[in-house]
């Protein structure tokens, strides 16, 4: 019953998406945008036949991820144990890093930052981008490094002219540009998006503040977590007490690779591992609140996942400041940068994002521990989510 | 000896601009008695800072030799704002506390644009006096030459030695040597403790501090030491910083292996000469097997230097291909090569800035002095001579002319190489080889598990 419920409920917010906004003109969930799809080698390459489960594993690329075009749980990808172990293994070392742990008691989390390798036009597969302004009044406000969600990117680099280096060395110390952070989802429009607030100068817009990726999608979020409670997973040989597949963590990255083809991605095998344990554990939420627990952990309401930091789920690093999109104030997140910074990085500032602070903007997923209900087991303890090792 | 009376106090700080000259003006008596207890001091000049108390952040970090020093930061939420002034406890394990008697402050000057240094100490009458500029401070914090500035050993994650609790699980940090020192300045100062990791942007702000005044002094009439200030930094290495493993994770800052400046000249220079390489920022080690197998404190180069050399290149005094002509020497060493700073001190002597330059164009006929040995084997614009290791300016003759695109196929192989059982074993041999390269120039190298300076060349 819990499973025919999700089901229902996927294809519910499947309908519903064009009237939330950015739905109908969103390709389908679980398609990669542009044609290109990540492989478990961290790079892009062409998308194949999205049926040809066969070709990508002689390919080693691309499938359009499950879902899109067939039903829950029908297609899963041949992948490469070996690779897929080992990619899983590098997840868990982020995920169980003892200064910045993935599984709370009430959320499951992971930084903005990209896992090692990423390109830069690439960058932002977290459901999380980010890109840099940097505003300069004889120059204006310039955005650099934004993605179009297709491969390109406004210029990561910024030149000066005499008049704004001189206006940048007058004080090295003033603010002069932003690293701006992004978890509003590429399928999501808000009631109103007030373009009379500006931010470093330019003024707040879908086309340049909500995220590009339609990975980056409520849907995509939603369905992954679908996936992830509900679809069959491989099971550990009983009898290899070492087989990795034993280790929780490992089992819900391996099910996301066969699904997906992401285990280079954070956000992705964190979710699957903490939702498949959710699934595991038989749990749903514990009262019938019209959503799906898929729906409730994939913020159903908001915008997208709520951006924190380490320390807690509203405190963000040092020199960065919540800004309000509509109603919501916790999907973007601003981080100043000084003309001494601007000058210094002027040749990748969105690296400089990324090094300075992406590792400490921290997407979180909400996790209703009271509104959860499982069925439990023996190894499902009070909180299925927590993953552990 | 701290002044005694108010004309000798104002003598002494004739000229001081700073924050903390300010406030020692306004609130020390006729005698010269400046307060009462560092408490007073401390807090006294966060509110001429205009900083919320509730704002203060205490570090910790285990010295040479280990036992705490505590660094106190006003406005610790701005790290800009937070760089102006530094308040410093050191250990005194005879009291069994901090001592609070001789408390040391940094403060920028706007107007010098530079950092004044001053030592609290007890006044004869009572309380506390003050000694400007002290000389013992300049032996640690200021290195060839670059102008006094505070300094944080390791200033990536883990943060080795520093109490980075509560975002962070501190890495050889430990409680029980700190515990012989918790008096009641302790107890004060530490009541606003905080992680290290909250430091690290205040230290680079400080360093962006300095290395701005120095930049902008590039339009002033070219003055050897002035245009040395501006050069040396590429090519020789006065100042250290160190990088450990994140615990055992395996995971180590890229600035161990590779130069940062590679990737920022590169991107410059060519981004499409960029490989995959380019876009990270720590290498992935195989896990340790033990404490002893773990990489700690290897020395990486300074973020002063770091910086001041892409100050040169932001403000065109160098170009990017430039910049990568120097890094490509030795580039396997990314601090503290024999090499490129032989090639820096051997031209030195033969050169002299020219009449009536500025300090900019001098800057730039120094380069190319230095460098000439190296522009004679080149003859085209987009390349460079590159060579791996070499400790003397005689092994540039086995050094190979390469377009970019080869030296980052090189890059890559290289990292590749480090990211595996025997590229540890090699990391954890250059723990030892760099700490002694560091230890010859500069004295703040901290405690590094396992170096035998005996065992230095």
């Amino acid at each position: 019953m819990r499973h025919a419920l999700a089901l229902l409920g996927t294809l519910a917010l499947a309908s519903a998406c064009g009237t939330s906004g950015g739905g109908d003109d969103s390709p389908p969930a679980g398609d990669c945008a542009g044609g290109k799809c990540d492989d478990a080698d961290g790079t892009t390459g062409a998308l194949d036949d999205a049926s040809s489960g066969d070709d990508s594993a002689e390919s080693g690329s691309s499938g359009g991820g499950s879902g899109g075009l067939l039903g829950l749980c029908e297609e899963y990808f041949e992948v490469d144990r070996d690779a897929v172990l080992a990619a899983c293994e590098d997840r868990a070392d982020t995920a169980f890093d003892p200064n910045r742990s993935s599984f709370q008691a009430d959320a499951m989390r992971w930084s903005c930052a990209d896992t090692p390798g990423r390109e830069s036009a690439d960058r932002g597969q977290e459901y999380c981008e980010y890109f840099a302004i940097v505003d300069v009044p004889p120059l204006g406000a310039s955005v650099h490094g934004l993605v179009d969600g297709q491969g390109g990117q406004t210029p990561p680099a910024v030149g000066f002219s005499d008049e704004a280096l001189a206006y940048l060395e007058e004080d090295p110390q003033r603010t002069a540009g932003a690293c701006v952070f992004t978890t509003w989802n590429s399928d999501v429009m808000p009631e109103a998006v007030d373009a009379t607030t500006e931010i470093a100068g330019v003024p707040l817009s879908a086309e340049i503040f909500q995220m590009k990726f339609a990975v980056n999608s409520r849907d995509a979020a939603d369905l992954l977590v679908d996936e992830c409670v509900t679809c069959p997973r491989v099971t550990p040989d009983a009898d290899d007490p070492n087989d990795p597949l034993h280790d929780d963590f490992t089992r819900g990255c391996f099910l996301n690779a066969e699904l997906n083809e992401t285990p280079d991605r954070k956000s992705d095998s964190i979710l699957c591992a903490g939702a498949g344990r959710l699934g595991e554990c038989g749990c749903d939420l514990a009262e019938d609140t019209g959503t799906t627990l898929a729906q409730h952990l994939a913020v159903a309401e908001g915008l997208g996942f709520p951006l924190g930091g380490w320390n807690g789920r509203q405190e963000l690093p040092q020199g960065c400041r919540y800004e309000t999109v509509d109603t919501y104030r916790h999907n973007l997140v601003v981080c100043d940068v000084t003309a001494s910074e601007v000058l210094a990085n002027a040749g990748e500032l969105k690296t400089f994002c990324n090094e300075r602070f992406a590792d400490d903007v921290v997407v979180y997923v909400p996790v209703p521990g009271d509104a959860v209900a499982c069925e439990g087991g023996k190894s499902c303890g009070a909180t299925p989510w927590m993953v552990e090792r | 000896m701290v002044p005694t009376d108010a004309a000798s106090l104002q003598a002494a700080l004739q000229g001081h601009a700073d924050p903390v000259a300010q406030w020692i003006l306004g609130n020390a008596d006729a005698d010269a008695v400046v307060s009462s207890d560092a408490a007073s001091l401390v807090e006294g000049v966060g509110l001429a800072l205009d900083c919320d108390p509730a704002l203060r952040e205490t570090y910790v970090v285990l010295s040479n030799p280990l036992a705490p020093k505590a660094v106190v930061a006003h406005c610790a939420d701005v790290p800009t704002d937070a760089s102006r002034v530094l308040t410093i406890f050191e250990p005194q394990p005879e009291l069994g506390d901090l001592d609070a008697d001789h408390v040391r402050m940094a403060a920028w000057d706007p107007a010098a644009e530079r950092y004044r240094r001053y030592q609290f100490a007890p006044h004869p009458d009572g309380g506390l006096g003050v000694v400007s500029e002290p000389e013992f401070c300049a032996s640690c914090h200021t290195f060839g030459e670059h102008a006094w500035t505070p300094i944080m050993n390791e200033m990536t994650n883990p943060w080795t030695r520093w109490h980075t609790e509560p975002d962070f699980t501190s890495l050889l940090f430990d409680e029980s040597v700190a515990d012989p020192y918790r008096g009641p300045t302790w107890d004060w100062a530490t009541q606003t403790l905080a992680s290290a990791s909250r430091f690290e942007p205040i230290i680079r702000a400080s360093a962006a501090r300095v290395t701005e005044a120095t930049i902008q002094r590039r339009t002033e009439p070219a003055r050897p030491d002035l245009v040395e200030a501006l050069v040396r930094p590429v090519f020789c290495d006065d100042t250290y910083n160190f990088a450990s493993e994140s615990h055992d994770s395996g995971e180590l800052d890229m600035n161990v292996a590779l130069d940062p400046m590679i990737r920022r000249a590169m991107g410059f220079a060519d981004p499409d000469a960029l490989g995959p390489w380019a876009v990270r920022d720590s290498l992935k080690l195989p896990a340790p097997g033990d404490e002893a197998s773990a990489i700690r404190f290897l020395a990486v180069r300074s973020t002063l230097t770091v910086e001041a050399e892409a100050a040169l290149l932001s403000r065109n005094v160098l170009e990017p291909m430039d910049v990568l002509r120097v890094r490509a020497l030795d580039w396997m060493r990314p601090v503290g090569s024999p090499l490129r700073c032989a090639l820096y001190e051997d031209a030195l002597p033969r050169w002299q800035p020219a009449t009536d330059a500025t300090a900019t164009d001098a800057a730039r006929a120094l380069y190319e002095h230095v460098m000439a040995p190296v522009a004679a084997r080149l003859d085209d614009d987009d390349t460079v001579l590159a060579i791996g290791e070499a400790s003397s300016i005689a092994e540039l003759d086995a050094a190979e002319v390469l377009t970019l695109a080869q030296w980052d196929g090189a890059i890559a192989s290289h990292l590749e190489g480090l990211e595996t059982d025997a590229g540890r074993s090699r990391l954890r041999a250059e723990v030892q080889a760099r700490a002694c390269t560091a230890w010859a120039v500069d004295p703040t190298v901290p405690k590094i598990p396992g170096f035998e300076p005996g065992r230095c060349p």
